[in-house]
């Protein structure tokens, strides 16, 4: 077993209202200049629908992620060989089409423009070429449902479900999906990475892909299957979301998380084992990922690996971060986080608490909510199986299992809230939720402060191998005038 | 005029790209890549990329077997001197078509599409012009002229890389094959400062490198 510190991230989707504000910050730290425009770190989806870029989920298309070969995880789309004979002409990348031609507008025009009878209008012109365009895609193309009855169709999170059905206006339903790099366990753009560029760091799992060795050969873009490394076309080179790692060294939040105005983020520590991360890609069957995934995740109250983690080089403080870590209990002690396309073998890192949903009020109108059914997650307007298509590989039952935990939740506060004498003492142990645990839910979920929801320690920049902190200490912010540093 | 292009020249066009390999990458290592144009335009880069670069790797290493190999080792292999040149032409006919046609398909493109044409550097277009001056002189070579190179041009080439230039041995030589021969220095010399120095990052090491790579924060490679 070797122990490693890897970051994670939850969102409760249950909170996320389509706002948007998390993409702000993101875009405008790091994706606004010229050949990344129409890049997004961090960008939210309308579901259902086909996303951004359009079709990322589809793997018959464009192969991406992992698939089971016959000796463990192979890379989608072509292993090393297949990747070398397609140097000269990518096949996997997406185009721009399938992301959108950035734009912006001729606002100089309003100013330059002479006396006119209507008033001047700034048109729109493309970042790239500086022509004339007419935007026909974004980011957000089909938000809160614009377009989804004909978009929707193309989602492949509607397997085993009539699309058709539930796109109607009487069953149509939608949730957001706040998307950003998983920074996976077992990522399949730093294994597709010819020159090498792409790494996990060793300290936080953080996943970079390193400019100056970067050779633009694209194989990441397309392997990713969460289509969350993209490709610069000012500067050849490939970017993708850094989880905010200036910030996170100095334990700040991810600018997307400490954003959020819902509230809806969590960040943490959680202890690995890597030694397993290989043998847990490589579950024969799809279902069994969400489970292998846990198994990785170690009990970080548990002494003897508190012992060997500190003996594998994860500092101290990093531990006691981890048995503080929002994202452990979410994840892992209630289960109520579940991953994103599980199925794609990566082994995400980025994990989200599906949303809750009104009774699905159909047919007749007879039904009326009562205490027991607005609670039951079978009836609710998300269909259950579209949830599992997209958290769990379509395993119906942790997607369940999860909300019925968050709605026993509900129940129980409710009763508190309202005073109620019927309240069981030991809450509803059926779903998992005991009086402490629904305490600590609940202070985690509706109360969240600042510092239980963001549990990052700083990084041990003295421990650093190849750098003497002494010597380095006052030798930043001031160049000499050969513009070396000052040593 | 013969002393400076085939004396002088050549060791310049070589010193160029010695010197100028080393400093970029050690000044500019961020720019050094491929800059791929695939993101705007995919269906003619397949074709055209994939066809353009096989080809110009078999006709490098044609050049190589050609050029730098003495005429006297075939003799002794018992390769006869006239075979040697069917030889050549006839793998230069089959390997052209795809660099000619490989070529003119991404010329089409980065000419037609407004998005590709206002994202090509200076540097693109030069390079762009040598490789077209080079594969035209080479296509001419082997389909319409072949003028035999073997007791020429290539013995000249191996004096160059002796260090002992023979410039005489390049008088005979018609005009399109001297402009391909200083073409192709030319290409070497600019070779650091544009696109093409990605020929030298061809990724040998990816079929050995771990699945996951992890590197320390201040890892210094």
């Amino acid at each position: 077993m070797k122990i490693k510190a890897q970051m994670g991230m939850v969102l409760n989707l249950d909170k996320c209202l389509g706002c948007h504000t998390c993409s702000i910050p993101c875009k405008n730290a790091w994706t606004t200049a010229r050949g990344s425009e129409y890049m997004w770190f961090n960008h939210v989806e309308t579901k259902p629908g086909v996303g951004y870029p359009k079709q990322w989920e589809r793997r018959d298309t464009s192969p991406s992620g992992w698939e089971l070969g016959k000796n463990g995880p192979v890379l989608a789309g072509g292993g090393k060989l297949g990747r070398l004979a397609s140097l000269f002409g990518n096949t996997a990348q997406p185009g721009m089409e399938q992301y959108y031609e950035p734009w912006t507008y001729d606002y100089a025009h309003l100013a330059k423009s002479g006396p006119t009878r209507h008033q001047p209008q700034a048109e729109a012109v493309s970042a790239i070429s500086g022509q004339p365009m007419t935007p026909a895609a974004g980011p957000n193309w089909e938000g809160d449902l614009a377009g989804t009855h004909i978009t929707g169709l193309d989602d492949p999170n509607f397997t085993g479900l009539q699309a058709e059905a539930l796109l109607r206006f009487e069953r149509v339903f939608m949730m957001h999906l706040p998307r950003l790099c998983e920074h996976c366990l077992h990522p399949a753009c730093v294994a597709s990475c010819p020159s090498g560029a792409i790494y996990k760091r060793d300290e936080d799992g953080i996943v970079l892909v390193d400019q100056s060795r970067c050779r633009g050969w694209r194989q990441c873009v397309g392997a990713c299957p969460y289509k969350k490394v993209y490709f610069n076309w000012n500067t050849h080179r490939a970017e993708k979301c850094l989880f905010c790692y200036p910030r996170v060294e100095s334990s700040q939040a991810p600018l997307c998380a400490q954003s959020c105005p819902g509230r809806i983020r969590y960040v943490g520590v959680m202890l690995v084992d890597v030694d397993a991360v290989q043998q847990a890609a490589a579950q024969p069957e799809a279902t069994d990922m969400y489970e292998a995934q846990m198994k990785l995740f170690l009990d970080p109250h548990d002494a003897a690996i508190a012992r060997q983690a500190e003996r594998d080089g994860v500092p101290h403080a990093w531990i006691q971060a981890a048995q503080r870590s929002p994202v452990y209990k979410l994840a892992v002690e209630w289960r109520v986080a579940l991953p994103l396309h599980p199925e794609f073998r990566t082994l995400p890192m980025v994990w989200y608490i599906p949303p809750a949903s009104p009774l699905n009020a159909l047919a007749g109108g007879e039904q009326h909510e009562t205490e027991e059914s607005w609670a039951d997650p079978d009836n609710m307007r998300i269909p259950l199986r579209y949830l599992a298509n997209l958290f769990t590989a379509g395993d119906e039952a942790p997607v369940r299992r999860a909300l019925e935990k968050l709605m026993a939740l509900r129940r129980h506060m409710r009763n508190q809230r309202l005073d109620r004498q019927t309240q069981d003492p030991q809450v509803e142990p059926e779903t998992g939720l005991t009086t402490t645990v629904a305490e600590d839910m609940y202070r985690l979920l509706a109360v969240a402060r600042h510092e239980d929801r963001y549990v990052i320690p700083s990084a041990h920049r003295e421990e650093a191998q190849g750098e003497d902190a002494e010597h380095l200490k006052g030798c930043t912010g001031f160049t000499d005038i050969h513009g070396g540093l000052r040593s | 005029m013969n002393t400076f292009f085939y004396v002088i020249y050549p060791y310049v066009c070589l010193s160029i790209m010695a010197c100028g390999l080393p400093l970029r990458y050690l000044y500019a290592p961020g720019q050094w890549n491929a800059r791929s144009s695939q993101f705007f335009e995919r269906r003619l880069l397949l074709w055209g990329s994939t066809m353009f670069h096989v080809g110009i790797l078999l006709s490098l290493g044609g050049h190589v077997v050609g050029l730098l190999i003495p005429s006297s080792l075939f003799a002794k292999m018992g390769i006869s001197h006239e075979l040697h040149v069917r030889v050549a032409f006839v793998a230069g006919q089959a390997v052209a078509p795809l660099v000619l046609t490989g070529l003119g398909l991404l010329i089409y493109r980065r000419l037609c599409l407004p998005t590709l044409r206002c994202t090509t550097s200076a540097g693109d277009w030069l390079a762009l012009a040598l490789v077209c001056v080079a594969a035209l002189t080479g296509g001419y070579q082997v389909f319409v002229a072949h003028v035999s190179a073997f007791d020429t041009v290539a013995p000249w080439v191996q004096s160059v890389l002796a260090l002992s230039p023979q410039p005489e041995l390049m008088r005979e030589v018609p005009l399109f094959l001297q402009i391909h021969v200083i073409n192709g220095f030319t290409l070497a010399a600019v070779l650091p400062f544009t696109r093409l120095v990605h020929i030298f990052s061809a990724p040998v090491t990816y079929p050995v490198a771990a699945p996951v790579l992890y590197r320390q924060r201040y890892e210094h490679l």
